[in-house]
């Protein structure tokens, strides 16, 4: 066998050895369509990405306050103030609170979802239901916390019926968690979607065969689910710390909407204090916010990394 | 900060307009304004400018090409000045023309103050006074002119409480006391916008004491040392410890706590001149709205910002866009500002709609004057990270004024000295 196995590609040795000079033709031009094709994107990507990126570090180094006014030399200035402000501390904080307590969260929910949807009738349903909260318009969601959350909202209009206290929720002490809140309520439909496409491909026989053996839903979900879809949840879990790192919408729309006011300290996140170093009005900080932005570019970057590591499994196939 | 007006909510932000602005490189530019307002088509300042437009062309026959794109439309106005491609004109005021001084952009327009106002033989500086002018003037130039005055006040319902205007602390404190034993909460604040909850410390001291007075506490830590300073922060505490605001006003959302006053749910509402305008439907029927000045002694500085035109230092055509600003502040104009746009004229001799009357007074009588929140907020990282939350602090009542004092006057040397 093995000498037939090896045998054919030295009797079509003549042959290519043969058709030398056309395949020698063949490769080059291969090689010659490499650049042409590469380099549109490689162009564009450089032009919109990489060099606006390196800028965007250089002026990390510099005191500036936009096009037209002279770039100052500040070394490490900018990040030295960054770990000095409270305010940026505390933002660097929530982003963390946000990624990781938002995102056990978010992946609980996903998980009972699939435990709990898995068979449920009219679950496409309940699934868009739970979808929905990730494509209404932030604006919307804005306004709608005023009325829901105000002192004199529905929310405490509501709890005042059943004898509970109003609570200030949308005060500089609580609304940090109600952004956590919101961001959950919002961000998970999206997961849910992206986890149960996956878990709706494992053959039913499977949970039928753990059925027959008596396993419970927890057992499913952990023997047959989780296994099956781990790829998926990887994929899930870079995706969420990407997004939770650059969380801002949801803050703005919790606390200042509509107005150019910042946040309070106690709900800023990294990309809402970037904002208020450049936006609004006052002279731009834009070596402050290029210095946010790398420290969260580096912290994504480890994060990413970390998340990669930790979910990284041996590949679980049907066979 | 007139910009409140609109809902200029951060999702649009996300989806901002990438779109360029006008493009002024053409030839056939010459004989061409380009103006990207940031005002909407159908605001009456919208209106208005497209009237200014469209006569100053008929009268020189320089075209203006008008476009308005809205306040977010502006924001990536600067890049394309910068790059020569941006308006000749623009919209801008007391405290967003600092970020085009520094990036070069606003023209200096100390000329246009002995330009001729066409039809009526007098100069612009004729007609515009000093305080308007201060406005609009940084520390070197006049960096735009003005067509509006915006101001501060406490403002109330004076079918309800005809002719309020208490004239010293005491007397502002004991009607609060009233309003509160007859079972009426006498403040509304909109606690979520930290700048409205700023306020009452900045009204307090820089009315007592003047300009310069409170943007001397993100420069010099001494500066907290003064006497004043407590005073004003104790005048914080009192309405902070007094309970005269609504219950959990921290936690009350912009604008419900504006729209509240304007059914008449609070007595006084301290805001900005554009505060009737923009509770405008929601003001009960029936609401005379007047308003009086804070009362802090000393000094009695009244607040003078201004919005305005800049002309673009960069664009092709400096000199017809200072034409245009001389034409624009014509009388006939500025009097649509008034009954139009309902806002208070930059020229004193147009009188305001009634509701602004006692402010436009008040701006016209002062002797002294002071810019939008004396310009601290121009140091964005102060203001922001600094300042405000730890105002936020004091109004709230979390803290009293002596903490308020010591905490500042650390943080100031703290800030300062981390910015090296």
């Amino acid at each position: 066998m093995g000498t037939a196995t090896l045998t054919p590609p030295a009797a079509v040795a003549p042959p290519a050895a043969g058709k030398a000079g056309k395949g020698k033709r063949v490769r080059p031009a291969r090689e010659r369509a490499f650049w042409p094709f590469l380099l549109p994107a490689l162009i564009a990507y450089s032009a919109l990405f990489v060099l606006p990126s390196l800028f965007g570090f250089w002026v990390s180094f510099n005191k500036w306050a936009g096009p037209g006014s002279p770039m100052t030399w500040h070394g490490l200035g900018n990040y030295l103030e960054l770990a000095r402000s409270e305010a940026f501390r505390t933002s660097f904080v929530n982003t963390f609170v946000l990624a990781f307590g938002g995102g056990a969260l978010v992946f609980a929910f996903t998980f009972l979802s699939m435990m709990v949807l898995r068979q449920v009738k009219g679950r496409a349903f309940i699934r868009s239901v739970i979808f929905l909260p990730m494509i209404i318009s932030v604006i919307a969601v804005g306004v709608a916390i005023g009325f829901l959350l105000n002192p004199d909202g529905a929310v405490n209009t509501i709890l005042g019926w059943v004898g509970i206290e109003a609570r200030p929720w949308l005060g500089p002490d609580m609304v940090f968690k109600c952004i956590v809140a919101g961001l959950v309520w919002s961000s998970t439909g999206f997961y849910v979607a992206l986890m149960m496409s996956a878990a709706d491909s494992i053959p039913p026989y499977l949970y039928e065969d753990a059925k027959l053996i008596g396993a419970t839903k927890w057992e499913q979900f952990r023997h047959i689910t989780l296994p099956l879809t781990w790829d998926v949840f990887a994929v899930s879990a870079v995706l969420w710390v990407v997004n939770s790192l650059k969380v801002f919408e949801i803050v703005i729309a919790f606390t200042t909407a509509g107005t150019p006011a910042s946040p309070p300290i106690q709900a800023r996140t990294v990309a809402v204090q970037q904002y208020a170093s450049v936006a609004g009005g006052g002279v731009p900080e834009l070596g402050s916010g290029a210095a946010m932005g790398v420290v969260i570019l580096i912290v994504t970057t480890i994060l990413i990394v970390l998340t990669r590591r930790v979910t990284r499994r041996e590949r679980v196939e049907l066979s | 900060m007139r910009k409140l007006t609109v809902m200029l909510t951060v999702g649009a932000l996300a989806l901002s307009v990438g779109a360029c602005g006008k493009k002024n490189g053409s030839a056939a530019s010459e004989k061409e304004l380009v103006y990207t307002s940031s005002w909407g088509a159908d605001e009456p300042q919208g209106k208005l400018i497209k009237s200014i437009a469209d006569d100053f062309t008929k009268a020189t026959g320089t075209k203006v090409d008008l476009k308005f794109v809205g306040r977010k439309g502006t924001d990536t106005l600067p890049t394309e000045m910068n790059a020569g491609q941006g308006p000749d004109l623009f919209d801008t005021s007391t405290d967003s023309v600092g970020a085009f001084v520094a990036q070069n952009l606003a023209a200096p327009l100390d000329d246009v103050l002995d330009m001729k106002v066409p039809g009526e033989g007098k100069k612009v500086r004729d007609v515009l006074p000093e305080s308007v002018v201060k406005a609009s003037t940084d520390k070197d130039h006049v960096r735009f002119m003005a067509h509006t005055v915006i101001s501060t006040a406490v403002w109330y319902d004076a079918s309800k409480h005809a002719g309020l205007a208490p004239k010293t602390w005491k007397e502002f404190i004991a009607y609060l006391d009233e309003a509160k034993k007859d079972g009426r909460t006498p403040l509304g604040q909109d606690g979520t916008v930290n700048f409205y909850n700023a306020y009452w410390f900045y009204s307090a001291l820089v009315r007592s004491e003047g300009a310069g007075s409170l943007s001397a506490l993100g420069k010099d830590p001494a500066a907290w040392d003064r006497p004043a300073v407590l005073a004003a922060a104790k005048k914080v505490e009192e309405l902070a410890d007094g309970g005269y605001f609504q219950k959990d006003f921290m936690a009350t959302k912009y604008p419900a706590a504006q729209d509240a006053w304007a059914q008449g749910k609070y007595d006084l509402n301290l805001n900005g001149t554009w505060l009737a305008a923009e509770t405008g439907s929601k003001l009960a029927k029936g609401t005379e709205v007047a308003s009086f000045q804070l009362p802090a002694g000393g000094k009695n500085s009244v607040e003078v910002g201004t919005l305005g035109w800049g002309v673009n230092a960069k664009g092709h055509n400096v000199e017809a866009a200072k034409e245009f600003l001389a034409f624009a502040l014509q009388k006939k104009y500025e009097a649509k500002i008034s009954t139009d746009a309902h806002n208070i004229p930059a020229r004193p001799d147009v009188p305001a709609p009634g509701y602004l009357a006692g402010v436009q007074k008040d701006v016209a009588e002062a002797k002294f004057t002071h810019r939008t929140y004396d310009d601290m907020a121009a140091d964005k990282n102060w203001w922001n990270n600094v300042f405000l939350p730890l105002d936020d602090q004091l109004l709230s009542g979390k803290i009293d004024a002596a903490t308020f004092v010591k905490t500042g006057k650390k943080k100031a040397a703290d800030y300062l000295a981390s910015k090296g």
